[in-house]
């Protein structure tokens, strides 16, 4: 235990030091630092002071409603740590943890405490997502905070109960990872479950509306199953003093502890597994265009017999978008199909929505965009790095830089694209209020949006170009979000006309004079940008782009 | 896929043993087994008189490990590198043979680097000294000459005939015959995951019949060639 603490305490002070030592890391990191003191800050304290004029049950959204997303939500976040269980992920170690901890006579025990840290960090992070979701939902409803009988909650307690019910199922997760050595199959079964849970769920809404919803929700069985998460939804609804709930979420987080440590299972290959998996995409990422997809093909070994998944087509640019086409058509379900059907089913459930309950639908459609925006952009990051790294291979072709980032950023756009058209089918069909605005809005507006935001990623990217660098990576989120910041304001202050004029068209036309020129302004930028990476190699800032252009 | 099969070998105290074969023949399967980051299907692994499947933390206490392909944390100085790993194995009190080792192996002016900053040959380097700083009984090496300067690999081979001396027992595995030919008293032949041939290079030259004059390179290419017919 002692040589663990000593290489975690060497870590930490060599990071800090080197992070110390560098502004480019430093200044951003401050930044970031003061704004999550302010927002937990404002949880902490802000929140519940300036909520508590507000009386109870005066939102939109029911008290009953909210109290059955919450937990659904938080059953969906603990069914997914499960899930992570199952996967590759949670048993991955450096590869210097492979080559100097795993071969030295430090117990296996001692090793899983090592990683108990980050296991930790990722439960919290998860718990302030589920936080922020709430306060959305809340915001776009505009419940109060205090839905219930307990005024005096403060606000770190919903942040250490999320934290604690998914740390929970977190640990259990690992124990599974440890334990369980061939997972693919009841990773496969545990994933379908959930979606069929998912298509059920919606089911029940279509068949039995919101009180349907509300009735799942309450289901003893469910209940039962995921008490951290009835626990940490009972804390959140600040119905009853958060005492005993809190009490005991700690009680079973202790106990998710207990299988985890006791079990001596040597999970040592499975580890080296996954952790060389990783380990040989990040080196590949590295090392260029042929590594990355030597490390691809090793891992995914397709059995196609065919010369090309797709007939070869276009020249420069267009060449290389019929090159990321074919790679992504040799999993069609996840590239194409999926966010299509993913679409048509959320479509659905706003479609019948809107005919039975339209708040309801008004609150959905949102959160449902939102989300996917974020998991769009999740691929479109992977898919960035993924090109950037490539600067070997694309740096001799005779393509303007910018149609490059256009070609390597198509594919995960047109997934935007199918989601969307999933979503409006059954609109259009539905014929339901409003429903014109809706559809252009979504087919037209969203992907628009959610390009530019790709595109500014491609740029934060490639100004922290170092995967294996995860105080970098944390960054280059940080950065996304706040160069994110003034698009956002832009399109606020030009959805300002149409709420004024009760138009959606008006705010609609509005964005697109924003949003169109934003997103050719960046790909021309992030054009540049690319330019001057392939010429050094090395990351570039957007203020250096700037600054010799003019 | 088994990737070894029917293996037993012995490296007694004293003794230098090169594991050969070719590409795919189960080296480094052999050698990740010996260290316990593989569990192998059936079978043992006794080190020092422990198993390391019963008694992982007594048998690899034992051990020192060189990987193939030596990842350093990025952000631990070479000295660092040799602390925390005398802290793993409690032999702190070893610290003090540090400077002597890193002198050794051209890595006393690097001594305040981060991993993050060192060459291939400098991380190869490092993961040696680290094998060497602690009290091993037995040593595995996996490949630990690719990737050294000439005279790191002088130093190397001759701190591991050093090692040999005091009655220590090392496995290497190797490409390099010329080398394996000269160091180890031993070898052992690996092809697609089966033991071909073992014992001394006089040995194998009897058992083969080849002149006086054939090196261990065309006994091994004989040998793997005739298993590949």
């Amino acid at each position: 235990m002692r040589a663990i603490a000593l290489l975690s305490a060497l870590k930490f002070k060599n990071s800090i030091r080197t992070l110390f030592s560098d502004p480019r890391k430093l200044v951003p990191l401050v930044i970031l630092l003061c704004f999550a003191g302010l927002y937990m800050g404002l949880i902490a304290f802000g929140l519940n002071h300036a909520s508590s004029t507000e009386a109870p049950g005066k939102g939109v959204l029911d008290p009953q409603i909210f109290a059955a997303i919450a937990f659904l939500l938080l059953v969906l976040v603990s069914a997914a740590a499960i899930d992570t269980g199952l996967g590759d992920s949670l048993l991955a170690f450096g590869m210097s943890d492979v080559d100097y901890v795993f071969p030295s006579p430090i117990s296996r025990r001692v090793v899983l405490a090592y990683k108990l840290p980050s296991l930790t960090l990722y439960s919290a992070s998860n718990g302030i997502f589920v936080l922020i979701m709430i306060s959305i939902l809340r915001l776009a409803t505009r419940s109060p905070i205090k839905l219930g009988v307990n005024d005096h909650q403060p606000g770190w307690v919903s942040v250490l109960g999320l934290f604690l019910c998914i740390g929970t199922f977190m640990n259990l997760a690992m124990y599974i990872s440890v334990r369980v050595p061939d997972r693919k199959n009841y990773h496969r079964v545990l994933t379908t479950l959930i979606l069929l849970s998912l298509v059920g769920i919606g089911a029940v809404a279509l068949r039995g509306g919101v009180e349907g919803v509300i009735a799942v929700a309450n289901s003893s069985i469910l209940r039962t199953l995921f008490e951290p998460a009835n626990l940490a939804a009972t804390i959140l609804q600040h119905s009853q003093p958060f005492g005993p709930p809190l009490a005991y979420l700690a009680l079973f987080y202790s106990a998710s502890l207990i299988p985890m440590f006791a079990t001596n299972a040597n999970f040592y290959e499975q580890s080296i597994v996954s952790t060389e998996r990783m380990g040989a995409l990040r080196k590949a990422a590295k090392g260029g265009y042929a590594s990355l997809l030597a490390a691809n093909a090793a891992k995914y070994k397709h059995k196609s017999t065919k010369e090309y998944t797709l007939r070869p087509f276009g020249t420069g640019s267009t060449a290389l978008f019929w090159a990321h086409l074919c790679a992504a058509a040799k999993k069609p379900m996840s590239n194409f199909f999926g966010p299509a059907l993913i679409g048509l089913g959320a479509g659905t459930i706003v479609a019948v929505n809107l005919g039975s309950v339209p708040e309801a639908a008004y609150i959905v459609l949102p959160i449902i965009i939102l989300y996917s925006a974020m998991l769009f952009l999740a691929t479109a990051k992977t898919a960035s790095e993924n090109s950037i790294r490539r600067r070997e291979l694309m740096s001799p072709l005779p393509i303007k830089a910018w149609h490059g980032v256009a070609a390597n950023l198509g594919v995960p756009w047109i997934a935007v694209v199918l989601f969307c058209l999933g979503i409006v089918t059954p609109l259009a069909i539905a014929h339901n209020a409003n429903w014109p605005i809706m559809v252009w809005a979504v087919l037209i507006n969203f992907p628009i949006i959610v390009a530019s935001r790709m595109v500014l990623q491609y740029i934060t990217v490639l100004g922290y170009p170092d995967l294996a660098d995860k105080v970098q990576q944390f960054l280059a989120m940080f950065m996304f979000q706040l160069f994110s910041m003034p698009l956002l304001i832009g399109e606020v202050i030009l959805c300002v006309p149409g709420l004024l004029l009760k138009s959606g068209w008006v705010g609609s036309i509005g964005l697109l004079c924003f949003d169109i020129p934003a997103l050719v302004i960046l790909l021309t930028l992030a054009g540049k940008i690319t330019e001057k990476a392939v010429a050094t190699g090395e990351p570039v800032s957007l203020w250096a782009t700037i600054r010799k252009r003019s | 896929m088994i990737a070894v099969e029917d293996l037993s070998f012995t490296v007694n105290p004293g003794e230098i043993v090169g594991l050969l074969g070719p590409n795919g023949a189960g080296k480094t399967t052999t050698i990740r087994c010996v260290a316990s980051l593989l569990q192998p299907t059936s079978g043992h692994v006794i080190l020092n008189g422990h198993d390391v499947t019963d008694d992982p933390v007594a048998a690899k206490r034992a051990l020192a490990f060189v990987p193939e392909v030596p990842n350093p944390y990025e952000m631990l100085t070479v000295m660092e590198h040799l602390r925390f790993v005398a802290a793993a194995y409690g032999t702190e009190e070893e610290m003090g043979s540090a400077e002597q080792i890193l002198r050794r192996l051209d890595l006393w002016e690097k001594r305040f680097e981060l991993g993050a900053s060192l060459s291939k040959g400098m991380r190869q380097k490092l993961a040696c000294a680290c094998a060497f700083v602690h009290r091993a009984e037995v040593f595995c090496f996996d490949e630990p000459l690719i990737g050294l300067d000439p005279k790191g690999m002088r130093e190397l081979k001759s701190m591991m005939v050093e090692r040999r001396e005091q009655g220590n027992a090392i496995l290497i595995s190797t490409h390099m015959l010329d080398t394996a030919e000269r160091l180890c008293d031993r070898v052992i032949i690996l092809n697609r995951g089966k033991l071909i041939e073992e014992g001394t290079v006089a040995e194998l030259k009897e058992r083969l019949s080849s002149s006086a004059d054939s090196s261990l390179e065309d006994m091994f290419l004989a040998l793997t060639e005739v298993i590949e017919d």
